[in-house]
């Protein structure tokens, strides 16, 4: 094993807590900011700091924002009948970058997975179910991923939205509206094409 | 699609080892224990991501190294050469990458590279239980069907989902149906596409092995292989009700035993000759010439499909066959594209024809004769 000092081992070791980031790229990482220069490593560390101090979450669309409500609840342009359910707020980054979409977020913080304890109420749907209980609210997309998880979790979501008279569709998050579809993959516009009828 | 050569770093008994491969047929001789297996298995690694003898391929770094590296060169039928390299290692795990450019999802490299074993070590594919001969269909439909492989990796993630639901019941005593239901409802979706590729390419396999195997012996006798589902249905349309119907059957059992006993996840197949049942009545030679021709079955399929040869490899040849048999194994394998070919023994005329190269093993160093 090589001898690596404990401040370096801490880096690394917190480092590969990451997402996508095993040892090796945790060391590589490390052995780079070294060589850095100490304000380069400050305003890593600064930006690191301030997005978690700024960043919170949207109370109405639990999108992640330093205003609360969050810009795209508070447009005034944008069409306030429509909302797109999504998992994650990066979700929504990326169907905002295509521009083509005008409607309003809900970001349910996940899917469903009982493998990892993730039941019903530990995502935002009751307050979801409150929003749409407004009347302005005529159409849901469930723009869900088209994995297990996520077709799992629209399907429940299908089952408490159908009583309330509110059209319901299902895209799949991977060709957000205005994409060239030549980028996606086959399996991709499989399930574009399947999901597109209403639900 | 033809593999051109491949470089073995650390590879279970390979040290560093470069082999030139022939475009016809490969043959490799060696004693017992000298590699000729783990030769056939880092080909099928490359070709597929997956191993044939394990499913922790991390078991095939050699004994105290931290990881094994193949690297093959691929000629595909356009004529472009196509550089492929995995990485194996204990601490970070299996990485592909195909011409420098890493793949993220394995479901997207399946089939790319299609490949084709026949080992003494499947025997359990005509012997054993029922996850042997589901593995060999899953993988052959993976490499022909690109639905199919998404449908599979969404129908196991259904599985252990709900197996978590059940289990997580049977432990606090009461379940929430309303938490099965999105899961059930996924799995008569998903369990249903599943059993429609299985019940076609069933019987498209069928017919070719039939063929295949009445051509390797001189008997007349027929073998034949069917689906058995799960589920019994006449009508492949009215599949989505049956499950259906079972899942409400079995629900009280499903939730006391904490397990999902619905969906084909518990299909088998059969093989049958003349009618019989191949794993209760069939002598260890007919065993061997159905694993062979399940081998070149499946390579029809796929060249029939995919429309390109895929790599046979064939481990063993000709131990436990009579000479009838060998001789007509190795007429029919001769017809066939790029094929590697493992024996303890060289004695085969063919092996002296000049397109095909025989290679000796010994104790991990691989020689050209
Ligand atoms: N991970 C490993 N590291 C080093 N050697 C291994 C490893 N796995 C298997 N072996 C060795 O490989 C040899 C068996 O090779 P194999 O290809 O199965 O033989 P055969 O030529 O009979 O097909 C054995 O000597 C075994 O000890
Ligand atoms: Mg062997
Ligand atoms: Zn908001």
């Amino acid at each position: 094993m090589v001898y690596l000092s404990k401040s370096l081992q801490q880096a690394v070791e917190e480092l590969s807590k990451l997402p996508g980031i095993g040892r090796k790229s945790a060391q590589r990482i490390v052995f780079y900011l070294l060589k850095l220069s100490t304000e380069d490593v400050t305003a890593l560390a600064d930006a690191l700091i301030n997005v978690k101090q700024k960043a919170k979450y949207c109370s109405i669309c639990f999108n992640i924002t330093e205003t609360d409500p969050c810009p795209i609840c508070t447009a005034s342009h944008r069409d306030r009948s429509v909302i797109c359910v999504v998992e994650e707020a990066n979700d929504v980054a990326a169907l905002e970058k295509s521009g083509e979409y005008k409607g309003l977020y809900h970001v349910l913080g996940g899917s469903l997975s009982p493998l990892d304890g993730i039941g019903p109420d530990d995502l935002k749907i009751k307050e979801l179910l409150l929003r749409l209980q407004e009347d302005v609210v005529t159409e849901v997309i469930l723009a869900n991923n088209p994995d297990a998880e996520g077709e799992a979790t629209a399907l429940y979501l299908t089952k408490l939205i159908k009583p309330l008279a509110i059209e319901i569709s299902r895209i799949a998050r991977g060709i957000p509206v205005g994409t060239d579809l030549e980028y996606a993959d086959e399996i991709t516009l499989l399930k574009a094409i399947e999901g597109r009828t209403k639900l | 699609m033809k593999l051109i050569s491949i470089e073995l770093s650390d590879f279970r008994n390979y040290d560093k080892q470069e082999i030139i491969f022939s475009p016809n047929k490969n043959f490799i001789i060696g004693k017992n224990a000298q590699g000729k297996t783990n030769l056939l298995e880092s080909i099928y690694l490359l070709c597929l991501s997956k191993s044939f003898r394990t499913s922790k391929e991390k078991e095939a770094i050699a004994f105290s190294k931290e990881q094994f590296i193949i690297k093959g060169v691929f000629e595909l039928d356009i004529g472009i050469h196509q550089k492929v390299v995995l990485i194996c290692s204990k601490s970070n795990g299996k990485q592909i990458s195909v011409n420098r450019k890493s793949v993220s999802r394995m479901a997207d490299f399946i089939g790319s590279l299609p490949v084709v074993i026949s080992s003494p070590e499947e025997y359990e594919l005509t012997n054993g239980p029922p996850p042997h001969r589901r593995r060999l269909v899953d993988i052959l439909l993976s490499q022909i069907n690109k639905r199919y492989i998404h449908s599979l990796i969404e129908y196991q993630r259904i599985i252990k989902q709900k197996s978590a639901i059940l289990q997580k019941g049977k432990l606090h005593g009461k379940i929430n149906i309303k938490e099965i239901e999105p899961w059930n409802e996924r799995l008569i979706e998903v369990g249903a596409k599943i059993i429609e590729q299985r019940d076609i390419f069933s019987k498209e396999l069928s017919t070719i092995l039939t063929s295949v195997y009445s051509n390797l012996i001189i008997n007349g006798e027929k073998l034949e292989f069917y689906y058995q589902p799960d589920l019994e249905y006449e009508n492949i349309d009215d599949i989505k009700e049956k499950i259906a119907t079972k899942l409400n059957q079995l629900l009280k059992k499903e939730q006391q035993r904490g397990i999902c006993l619905v969906g084909p996840h518990r299909d088998d197949y059969i093989f049958k000759i003349n009618g019989k049942n191949l794993k209760k009545f069939g002598s260890r030679g007919q065993h061997k010439t159905v694993l062979i021709s399940l081998a070149i079955a499946e390579y029809q399929l796929i060249k029939n499909i995919l429309n390109t040869e895929p790599i046979l490899l064939i481990d063993d040849l000709y131990s436990e066959l009579d000479s009838d048999r060998e001789q007509k194994i190795t007429q029919t394998i001769d017809q066939l594209g790029q094929v590697f070919i493992t024996s303890t023994v060289a004695n085969q005329q063919n092996m002296s024809d000049n397109k095909n190269i025989c290679f000796t093993v010994n104790n991990g160093i691989v020689q050209k004769n």
